[in-house]
């Protein structure tokens, strides 16, 4: 039924399950570190304020990855009533303008996310002894990947789940 | 940037977290007006209060990227960039009203307001927020070791932090709009703030003991973005610096009425006012000054702060 | 010209099926292009709002619901629910409402709600035949009750939007009848559904089958009581509440019922981040959209607009709350409320509302534009949970709004709703 899967898209499944699955481990980080302030105010009395700042990073960089992937699938929130209803030729001129917006706000994210990074990189976050500029790293590699997929899609078209393998997407 | 009309006139965009009526919005207000006054219209300001364009730090980046041309943020929120304002948010650095005032009005003041040009950002003035003091749910605070074991909101600042809990409290971070809901439900014993904030916030209606620590004098610093001034004639940077410097006392006065109001208002609802050993929690935070001050070139800054009379 | 850049262009991206937060993003930038702003003030906005601790809560309870969902622990408080309240017509959906009441309450938020609420109740609906639509407008109209309930950190902020002159205490008893009365027209709408809709009622299984379910289902409770009495209690906040519930899920569904394996674990996981990513992300969009109308001022034009048409209060309380529910409609709600607050509240006062009265109003008007087009977050996670496209819950959610908007009219032309409370506690 459907063609194998070729090299390059073989190697974005792997990129997007690993991205993924960092986005999963850093809701797990964000869950462990904001338990880890209750534990301290209550048993060490003690309330860390790297808690908070260290919680949103991990927020950050899970929201990006997670919706990098998510233009990768394509299953961001659309009205597609229109769409729909339009012939194949306009639906799929209607998609790749999409696709092309969806690059273009990557490619905004990584240039100007970075741009930020930089330029708050040498001010130390409140509260935690790292850089304020990474709170705007997520915003440049989740940038970044949206670029990426939404290229990807845009070369190869709508999103074909794969086959049920050992190391792909999921 | 600043909106330049088709009759040439140019507007500044001014932001600020306060609410239109606060004494720092009003002075802002005033100067907008003073400049058009001055220059028959050519310049003027449009404000934004109450947080409309975002949260402190968002508008510290704001004015710098030049999307807004002026803000007013608590010196706090510029001590990482700035480390010379730490002297201005450290505990017991100033002894009273008087002397915050003195040290911004007087030599040191403007040459804490040219830190900021390293970041694209002219100091244009320090306006009042002082002083900060203790109040919590539980009891009375008279000395230092009545904090031990209080769960005390702080700032997201590390001074904060550290100073609260040199004074033995257990500083808690959470956000100023988190405040009352945490102190009714007892998540935190206590908070420090000034009298206006403490007032305005309700806080004062579930946390009924104050304690005059005047832990902190932290002023408020209006920033103006470098590229936006400079875009001006020499003349007209001038007139802005020096309409700055004239809304100064306008606003002091203001504060003044804002908090003996606020205060009479929270001492008409009951709330129990502690005088405390002031000398005994200016110990406890040695370490923490010792600590902001290791550096030769503010622990000289310190020095001469100190002796301003 | 910027404001048809703005509106104009959003309007046509989203007809086209641009993704809503591509479209947010992408009209943002193209008029802040178009006034010479500085482009990176739009990613400043982005990164500063997802990295904002008003959303913390957020992802913690989608993930939790994950849990819950994948360890087993959902199906068994449904299945007790279920036994005692089954044998209402629709009556998963009168659970919802009521879980939604109470929980409303702890969380404050009418996202973190749908998030833990509906990643609970919508899977567990659809498991038994309601329709995904049905599942997500009986949880996303619920979630508005959360608005109302306190504490609502909403009305802090409207407090403090307000310039800290209207009392937060006075604010939290208004709420309450008016948050009672929209559960009640809620689970009256919800039995009326699910009547013409012929969702079966199951039969009464006996106090046995209760009793038993109920002993199941006790560590699910256990998890609802740690985050409902852990902040009323102030042990921790919100946030807080969510993590432990995600570390108390795992502990139980993975140690001590086995019920989870490492498989199901990552599943969630993966399954809370994809939907935090896609909620999150529109969230952001939204606030750099949002950045923009305020500095273009868009609020203050729809008033004077409003003031040239009428001085007649009752027309002005009404057009009010239909500018409001317009705005609603685009903005989110903590911006809304800030926005709108310093110059709706000038106006209604001067026509002799209180302060009170107006926060609710206010609140209700900008929640019911969380569950509308094109903007509303709640709409988002509901549809994202059920995993149908919004525009399916759109087209039969109608009887819900029209519950939410009865509700509305009460509120704003009887004071007593709100003010009596308050009143009393005095
Ligand atoms: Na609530
Ligand atoms: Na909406």
């Amino acid at each position: 039924m459907s063609e194998p899967r070729r090299g390059p898209v073989r190697a974005l499944d792997a990129l997007a399950g690993l991205v993924m699955g960092l986005a999963g481990a850093a809701l797990v980080g964000m869950a462990l570190v904001q338990a880890w302030q209750v534990f301290a105010r209550y048993v060490l009395n003690d309330s860390p304020g790297w808690t908070e700042p260290l919680a949103l990073l991990l927020m950050s960089f899970a929201v990006m990855f997670g919706a990098a992937v998510a233009v990768r699938r394509e299953t961001h929130f659309a009205f597609q009533t229109f769409r729909d209803a339009a012939p194949e030729r306009g639906r799929w001129l209607l998609k790749s303008l999409s696709r092309l917006i969806a690059a273009a706000s990557g490619a905004g994210l990584m240039v100007l996310g970075g741009t930020l990074v930089v330029d708050e990189w040498p001010v130390a976050m409140a509260g935690a002894p790292l850089p304020s500029g990474l709170k705007f790293a997520g915003l440049c590699v989740g940038g970044a990947l949206i670029l990426l997929f939404a290229v990807e899609r845009l070369l190869t078209g709508d999103y074909l789940a794969p086959e049920a393998v050992a190391g792909a997407e999921d | 940037a600043p909106r330049q009309a088709a009759n040439g006139q140019t507007v500044f965009n001014a932001v600020d977290v306060h609410p239109a009526d606060y004494p720092t919005v009003t002075a802002v207000k005033w100067m907008g007006e003073e400049l058009g006054r001055l220059t028959d219209g050519r310049l003027g300001v449009r404000q934004f209060p109450a947080g409309q364009l975002g949260t402190e730090d968002d508008s510290i980046g704001l004015t710098r990227f030049q999307a807004v041309d002026i803000c007013r943020v608590a010196v706090a929120a510029l001590n990482n960039a700035f480390p010379e304002t730490r002297l201005l948010a450290l505990p017991y650095v100033f002894r009273s009203v008087g002397h915050v005032r003195a040290v911004v009005d007087g030599e040191i003041g403007t040459e804490l307001l040219n830190v900021f040009e390293h970041r694209g950002l002219v100091g244009l003035a320090y306006y009042d927020a002082a002083p900060r003091c203790f109040y919590n749910v539980r009891h009375p605070v008279i000395e230092p070791g009545h904090l031990r074991g209080l769960k005390m909101r702080a700032p997201q600042s590390d001074i904060f932090l550290d100073s609260i809990r040199a004074m033995g409290a257990n500083p808690t971070p959470l956000t100023f709009g988190a405040v009352f809901s945490s102190l009714q439900t007892h998540l935190i014993d206590g908070a420090e703030n000034n009298w206006p904030s403490y007032q305005s916030s309700r806080q004062f209606e579930v946390a009924r003991h104050w304690s005059q620590t005047e832990h902190s004098f932290s002023p408020d610093a209006l920033l103006m973005s470098k590229a936006s001034l400079e875009r001006l004639s020499k003349a007209d940077q001038d007139l802005v610096r020096d309409v700055a410097r004239r809304s100064v006392p306008l606003m002091r006065v203001e504060w003044d009425q804002r908090e003996a109001k606020a205060r009479e208002t929270v001492l008409a609802s009951g709330v129990q006012v502690s005088e405390v050993d002031k000398a005994a929690f200016a110990a406890t935070v040695r370490p923490v000054l010792d600590k902001y001050l290791a550096e030769p070139r503010l622990r000289a800054l310190h020095k001469r702060i100190a002796a301003v009379a | 010209m910027e404001y048809v850049i703005l509106f104009g262009l959003l309007a046509i991206l989203l007809a086209i099926g641009v993704p809503v937060a591509f479209s947010l993003l992408a009209a943002t930038l193209a008029t802040v292009l178009y006034l010479a702003l500085p482009p990176i003030v739009v990613f400043q906005q982005m990164g500063s709002d997802i990295t904002s601790v008003a959303l913390l809560a957020i992802p913690l309870f989608i993930f939790t619901g994950e849990l819950m969902m994948k360890g087993g622990l959902s199906d068994r408080m449904i299945a007790l629910a279920s036994s005692m309240v089954g044998h209402v017509r629709g009556g998963l959906g009168q659970v919802t409402v009521v879980g939604s009441t109470l929980f409303g309450g702890v969380s404050g938020s009418a996202i973190a709600d749908v998030s833990a609420i509906g990643g609970t109740m919508i899977p567990q609906m659809q498991k038994r035949g309601y329709e995904a639509d049905y599942a997500v407008n009986v949880t996303i109209s619920a979630a508005l009750v959360a608005l109302l309930v306190p504490p609502s950190h909403n009305m802090i902020l409207y407090s403090a939007a307000a310039g800290g002159g209207v009392s937060i205490s006075d604010l939290f008893a208004a709420g309450i009848l008016p948050a009672l009365m929209l559960a009640a027209a809620l689970m009256v709408t919800a039995y009326v559904v699910a009547r013409r809709r012929g969702y079966a009622a199951e039969p009464f299984p006996g106090f046995g089958a209760v009793a038993t379910r109920l002993v199941a289902a006790i560590p699910g409770l256990l998890l609802v009581g740690i985050i409902f009495g852990g902040i009323r209690a102030g042990v921790f906040t919100a946030v807080e509440s969510a993590s432990i519930a995600v570390v108390y899920a795992t502990v139980v569904t993975g140690l001590i019922y086995r019920h989870m394996t490492w498989t199901a674990f990552k599943a969630a996981c993966v399954g809370a981040a994809r939907t935090s990513g896609m909620v999150l992300f529109i969230i952001g969009c939204a606030g750099a959209f949002g950045w923009l109308m305020a500095y273009l001022q868009v609020p203050t034009m729809m008033v004077s607009l409003l003031q040239a048409l009428t001085d007649n209060p009752i027309l002005i309380l009404l057009l009010i709350n239909v500018i409001l529910l317009i705005l609603g409609t685009f903005m989110d709600m903590a911006p809304l409320i800030i926005i709108c607050t310093p110059i709706f509240l000038p106006v209604a006062k001067a026509f002799g509302v209180d302060p009170v009265q107006f926060g609710v109003i206010l609140l209700l008007n900008c929640g019911i534009g969380l569950i509308t087009p094109p903007v509303g977050s709640v709409l988002f996670v509901g549809s994202a949970i059920a995993g149908i496209p919004m525009t399916r819950a759109l087209k039969s959610i109608w009887p819900f709004w029209l519950a939410c908007a009865a509700v509305l009219m009460l509120v704003t032309f009887i004071p007593a709703l709100s003010l009596w409370l308050p009143s009393l506690m005095k």
